[in-house]
């Protein structure tokens, strides 16, 4: 197994689809970094002064806002909700926290991607050159192959992972040093800890492509297949919140559960009617440790299905 | 060493497969001896890369048995496995490492030194092109790397699947002669091809199939020396020849502008068509006993099937049903 692993390391770090992406993947981090240093950039004293400015300007004709609004039938509590406010023109600096969490969302879309594409390449060139069936001649062991395999694009995927977020979050302390000063670089914990979940879901990333790849026996195929998913999902959520009595089956969702699983929780409503006539708002909420267990189970059962086909396959 | 001594190289016994409809290999039978080139030979389609892609584990059988020097396999390939190289079909690498690198991953993988990599690309004569990416490699480039690569093992056994296909002339020669030097060493060569003639030139034994299953096996001398050769024959007046020698006894058919002679009991001796013809005044251009090779072999056995050759030396491997 061991030399296996060793052969499969040094595949997937001498293939060029592997530099490409992770140079790729090098520069939009960087762009992220750049584009979050221009969204949040605290405001300077002059922006402030002119934010102030605006803000004042607005307020008479605000007022006649309301005033129509509420003419109109609309109540005032509904109307004011309309209204800008002082916090659309004059921001709070941004917290490191609120950073942080930024950077592990922007770095974990930017790695789960490449992971995805680079592991599913990985298994997806053995089809396509035909050189698994060449391998097999010589380790027929198809376990602990499947098993080296596997283990090498969750290994890559890893590395990918933490060079990315690494770069993002690097990039995201000087700016928080610039800004809120070296004592603002604190009380970031649950920001750390998402980064933590962005990762371990960069690493699923690649393990679910490989599988897919493994499993459709190409890279191309499966990538697809998965953006069709991806649209399917869209559909059936927006189908199922216009639907009570099935909109529960939300929760059971993979992509709700990702969403739980990387901000920590994740929440959604829709309406029911009530026999009063009215409509009651009903929330239905994903807590972390569902979330994980969802998506544990759901990726043992592709692994296991990968594996079992994989086993079974009829190498041309 | 083996832990079945006296086993041969292959047995394969009964093997069936088929996809869906389609029956590819059929109560197929065959048994490869250690030592020497052993053709298996059979049209395009006939079932030779289906069997040989069982017996190496990469197809499932649907029924049969096979061995690779006494042990059972799939079962116990594992076990085997280092004793067999194989190209099956075309030789398949990663297109964008070069040769060494495809050597080398696979020297890692089976816990080969990567020393014995440049050896066997210099056995083959690639140690000049090795560091190329495979992608760029001629045919008769990729024929050799992947010889190379089942070199790597050091096997007893080595398996080509239609080797040659391809190949322009210098190629084929100079892969015959790396087969024949290979069984010369005391290896056991498997050599798969629809080119029977070819074939004939270097293998010691062969295996015939046709639509998947066994039709005839044996040494090649054996096979060939099983059944009388025709005599080839040509007059002027053929019409008039043929029902001369019809008269004698003889079997008798047109062949490309010339007869050929033959008597279901034996060999007919030339002489005795020369003198049936002379004395009647029939005067022979051209004379020839026509050698058989395997190509009419094979075009014999299965216009007739093997079951209504007797003559042909119909051989089954023990164990066959």
């Amino acid at each position: 197994m061991s030399n296996l692993l060793k052969a499969e390391v040094n595949r997937w770090f001498s293939r060029r689809l592997w530099w490409a992406m992770l140079l790729a993947a090098v520069a939009l981090a960087g762009l992220s970094v750049l584009s979050i240093s221009q969204v949040y950039a605290p405001q300077t004293p002059a922006e402030i002064a002119q934010a102030e400015k605006d803000w004042q300007n607005i307020q008479s004709s605000a007022q006649q806002d309301l005033q129509e609004c509420i003419d109109d039938g609309n109540s005032a509590e509904d109307c004011r909700e309309m209204l800008p406010s002082r916090s659309n023109f004059i921001r709070d600096p941004p917290t490191y926290q609120t950073l942080v969490e930024v950077g592990a969302q922007s770095a974990g879309q930017i790695a789960q991607l490449a992971a995805l594409i680079v592991a599913a390449s990985f298994i997806g060139a053995e089809f396509k050159s035909g050189s698994l069936a060449t391998w097999l001649t010589y380790v027929p062991r198809r376990v602990p192959v499947f098993a080296s395999k596997a283990l090498v694009a969750v290994l890559g995927s890893a590395v990918l992972g933490v060079v990315v977020h690494a770069l993002v979050q690097g990039g995201i302390a000087l700016l928080a040093a610039n800004w809120l000063g070296a004592a603002g670089l604190t009380g970031a914990t649950e920001g750390w800890q998402m980064v933590g979940r962005t990762l371990v879901v960069v690493v699923g990333s690649g393990l679910f492509g490989f599988c897919l790849a493994a499993l459709f026996g190409s890279t191309i195929a499966p990538l697809a297949g998965l953006l069709g998913v991806f649209v399917v999902l869209m559909l059936v959520g927006g189908l199922l919140q216009s639907v009570p009595v099935v909109a529960w089956l939300i929760v059971l969702l993979p992509d709700n559960n990702l969403n739980a699983y990387i901000y920590g929780s994740w929440q959604t409503s829709y309406y029911e009617r009530a026999a009063s006539g009215s409509d009651i708002e009903r929330v239905l909420r994903i807590e972390l440790g569902q979330a994980s267990l969802y998506l544990a189970c759901l990726m043992a059962v592709i692994v296991a299905v990968t594996l079992w086909r994989f086993t079974r396959r009829e190498v041309r | 060493m083996s832990d079945h001594p006296q086993s041969p190289a292959v047995r394969i016994v009964g093997l069936r497969k088929t996809y869906r409809s389609i029956v590819a290999v059929d109560d197929l039978t065959m048994t490869v001896p250690l030592r020497g080139v052993h053709g298996f030979l059979g049209p395009n389609g006939s079932g030779k890369t289906t069997t040989i892609r069982m017996l190496l584990g990469l197809m499932r059988a649907d029924q049969g048995t096979m061995e690779l020097f006494g042990e059972p396999v799939p079962g116990r390939l594992p076990e085997v496995i280092n004793r067999v190289g194989a190209i099956v079909e075309q030789p398949r690498f990663f297109e964008n490492f070069s040769g060494r690198k495809n050597l080398a991953l696979l020297a890692q993988g089976i816990a080969v030194p990567i020393s014995r990599v440049g050896a066997v690309l210099e056995q083959v004569g690639l140690s000049d092109r090795a560091g190329s990416a495979f992608g760029t490699y001629s045919l008769g480039m990729k024929q050799r790397l992947a010889v190379a690569a089942t070199l790597l093992k050091d096997p007893e056994l080595l398996i080509f699947d239609e080797p040659t296909n391809g190949l322009d002339p210098q190629g084929i020669h100079e892969f015959r002669s790396t087969m024949r030097s290979l069984a010369d060493a005391g290896r056991t060569v498997l050599v798969s091809s629809h080119i029977l003639a070819e074939v004939q030139q270097i293998a010691d034994t062969v295996t015939i199939i046709g639509r998947g299953r066994t039709l005839a096996e044996g040494p090649v001398a054996s096979l060939l020396a099983g059944a009388a050769d025709p005599v080839r024959v040509v007059v002027d007046d053929a019409d008039r020849a043929a029902a001369v020698l019809r008269a004698a006894g003889l079997d008798v058919r047109p062949h490309e502008g010339a007869l050929l002679v033959s008597r279901a009991s034996g060999q007919v001796p030339p002489a005795e068509v020369s003198r049936l013809l002379g004395e009647q005044g029939l005067w022979i251009s051209e004379l020839t006993v026509q050698r058989r090779n395997l190509e009419e072999l094979y075009l014999q056995l299965t216009e007739a099937g093997p079951t209504q050759q007797p003559d042909l030396h119909w051989a089954r491997p023990e164990g066959a049903a």
